[in-house]
């Protein structure tokens, strides 16, 4: 028995707009909208075929397709559609995308610990969601239906892939067949008062950066372990009309219960108050003021960075641990009191005693460590940003020229070893500018391509667009 | 290095097959079908929960004849297996609802856990008192909460008694006329049911507004042109 809409491996499909006939290679599955099969092509390029189910593919879904196929994918991160595809023999219509590769795996996987990847992976692949969804909205287009359903990381450097494109729409235009996913939809739509928008979308993807940092859902806490049976209107009241943050500095009613959200604790007391304040504002004025309240991308990229770049490895077990300057110099930064800078209302709440501490004197939190890590190799950039120095550490445009933030593309300096010498570190300039280095005995040295100068602290270096100085 | 902390916490879901073992299951095959359809959708269902960041899925197997017996206890879905089961005797769900409506709260079942699925699979018409048996199934609190789906294998079933056991006004009994569609519904029940109670997906902007526990995507789209086999 067959039925009209669905395909059988090898039949041919012709698609017409990327001019190719493929065969049908496998199902790879079934969805809520229709079914996914990968495609053996001509050229052999990884394509995949999502073929609707008849009562998903409607006359609006077919525009949506058609606008999305004329307009440019954001960046390569999207797989985004490529083709429509129509036949006499089936019912309904489909698409084809690229495949992503198998590298990516699904954030489910890091969620039950069967994949381990370092804080570096996650918060790149928290960045480049970021910065993708930034990309997206800043063309005016919504994707309606961000879950952790439909992206995916490679957990050795975390790239990302953004599947499900096929919901995108132009913001405030009410297309389209979905309005979200439980637990990660914003409450204004849970309880009614509005469809997907750009800034639901900031609030879904604020619940997925909390997900993939602290392995919680941020609204999980006492509440939800009181509750027996996690059903369809318990859930509305939890995610909807009752919503209160695990870490609200101002009720603690659903503070993290030990039992089953000690994931929650624990990584709140490992990161910097900078990145737990901004959590903070995402889920208290975030969900109070869906408007103007919100995260905003670009306020989530610095703070990301941010925290990527703070990362130490301590010298006794090697863990990776977040360095933050002293506040005499933190307080210098001029992070924006609205990322969380030192001036900032937002109070973190902290249940363990000895958590400043902590922090203050970096002691590692391996609990089979708890080494006190005192002097951490450090470049201040201009006030502006600082990086830990880490035997890998490498910068990039981003760091040294404020008119070329976020730019990734390829590293201008790494931190290097004296060929002879290896106890002595250096910075080595990988750009084709040269640098222009004061040393502590006050002698300025220019240091070319390839070249290192030791970093010894109070080196100050002069970038062309910034000024670093090297610190302990 | 290995990060901090552990797998996120998840809520035990508990989804239990009820199968028809009766007699007439014996006629044109129907047993061996069911056999089939159920061991057919274990690597669907497995592939489903493991991308499940919210559920334990702990599956489990009752079958009504004469009487009814428990034969599968509560088991992970990577260690599950389907014993082939043979069919002779009566149909008493009656007495497989009251069987159901021991386990049906806590404990056994956990403080902490997501609306179980109960999927009654049956081709006649029970020959005991099942109204008893379902009045006390429904007034335990799980039952009532519980996702119930019933499948009727060929056109002899009595509906209608399988429509009393989802509920009324919700979602219909699924008719399976031949061996093809019981695998498509069985492989629907066991995965994207299954899913519905523990794994959130999409939903879609117009529903039809009723309000149930658990929102149920819809049943697989199906044409009739296939030949009745049974």
């Amino acid at each position: 028995m067959s039925t009209t809409h669905e395909f059988q491996v090898g039949e041919p499909v012709h698609i017409n707009g990327l001019n190719i006939v493929c065969n049908v290679e496998k199902e790879l599955g079934s969805g809520t909208q229709g079914k996914v099969y990968s495609l053996i092509s001509p050229d052999n390029s990884p394509l995949v075929l999502k073929w609707y189910f008849p009562s998903m593919a409607t006359n609006e879904q077919y525009d949506i397709l058609e606008s999305l196929i004329q307009k440019e994918s954001p960046s390569n991160r999207f797989l985004w559609p490529l083709a429509l595809v129509n036949t006499p023999k089936k019912e309904g219509f489909g698409y084809v995308m690229s495949m992503k590769d198998s590298r990516f795996k699904s954030f489910s996987l890091w969620l039950s610990r069967k994949i381990n990847p370092s804080f570096k992976a996650l918060l790149t692949a928290c960045f480049e969601l970021v910065q993708s969804f930034h990309l997206l909205h800043s063309k005016g287009l919504c994707y309606q239906d961000l879950s952790l359903n439909n992206i995916y990381f490679d957990p050795e450097n975390g790239e990302i892939r953004i599947g499900d494109t096929d919901n995108i729409v132009i913001n405030g235009e009410d297309k389209g067949n979905v309005i979200g996913t439980p637990k990660f939809m914003a409450p204004e739509i849970i309880i009614g008062k509005t469809l997907p928008n750009t800034q639901t979308d900031l609030y879904s993807l604020a619940i997925i950066l909390f997900y993939i940092l602290f392995l919680n859902h941020p609204l999980e806490g006492k509440i939800e372990s009181s509750i027996k049976s996690l059903d369809l209107p318990s859930m509305s009241k939890l995610y909807g009309f009752e919503p209160l943050f695990i870490f609200d500095p101002n009720n603690d009613s659903n503070y993290p219960d030990p039992a089953f959200h000690a994931n929650a604790i624990i990584f709140w007391n490992i990161y910097p108050d900078f990145i737990k304040r901004i959590f903070v504002r995402a889920f208290t004025n975030g969900i109070k003021d869906p408007m103007h309240g919100r995260v905003r991308e670009t306020e989530w990229q610095i703070t990301l960075l941010s925290l990527r770049d703070s990362i130490y490895y301590c010298k006794q077990c090697g863990s990776e641990n977040f360095f933050v300057p002293d506040s005499s110099v933190f307080e210098k930064l001029t992070i924006p009191v609205e990322l969380g800078g030192n001036n900032s209302d937002f109070k973190v709440q902290n249940r363990s005693s000895n958590l400043e501490e902590i922090q203050s004197n970096s002691v590692c939190w391996n609990p089979q460590c708890k080494t006190l890590n005192t002097h951490i190799l450090n470049i201040r950039i201009d006030d502006r940003l600082f990086v830990a120095l880490n035997h890998d550490t490498k910068l990039f445009l981003h760091h040294i020229d404020p008119d070329h933030k976020y730019d990734f593309s390829s590293p201008v300096a790494e931190v290097s070893r004296h060929p002879t010498d290896p106890r002595v570190w250096g910075l080595k300039n990988l750009s084709a500018y040269p640098w222009k280095v004061s040393k502590v005995n006050g002698d300025v040295i220019e240091v070319n391509l390839k070249q290192s100068f030791s970093l010894v602290p109070g080196t100050q270096i002069d970038f062309g667009r910034s000024k670093g100085i090297v610190c302990y | 290095m290995t990060l901090p902390g552990g797998e996120i916490s998840k809520r035990e879901l508990h989804f239990i097959w009820i199968v028809d073992c009766s007699g007439s299951m014996r006629d044109d095959g129907k047993i061996q079908a069911l056999n089939y359809a159920i061991k057919e959708a274990i690597p669907h269902m497995q592939k489903e929960s493991e991308n499940n960041i919210q559920a334990n899925l702990l599956i489990s197997a009752l079958k009504f004849s004469t009487g009814a017996q428990w034969i599968i206890p509560p088991t992970r879905i990577n260690e599950f297996k389907w014993t082939d089961i043979e069919a002779k005797g009566e149909t008493d769900l009656g007495q497989a609802f009251l069987l159901l409506s021991e386990i049906l709260h806590i404990p056994p079942m956990t403080e902490r856990g997501l609306p179980p699925v109960l999927v009654l699979l049956s081709d006649g018409q029970p020959t005991d008192n099942f109204k008893d048996g379902l009045d006390k199934l429904l007034s335990e609190p799980w039952g009532r909460k519980a996702i119930r789906v019933s499948i009727a294998i060929g056109e002899d079933a009595n509906t209608d008694i399988l429509q009393r056991f989802i509920g009324d006004g919700e979602r219909q009994p699924l008719l399976a006329r031949n061996p093809e569609s019981l695998t498509k519904y069985i492989k629907w029940v066991s995965t994207v049911v299954q899913s519905a109670s523990a794994r959130p997906k999409s939903q879609q902007k117009y529903y039809d507004g009723s309000i149930s526990n658990v929102d149920i995507p819809k049943p697989p789209e199906m044409i009739s042109g296939a030949t009745d086999v049974w």
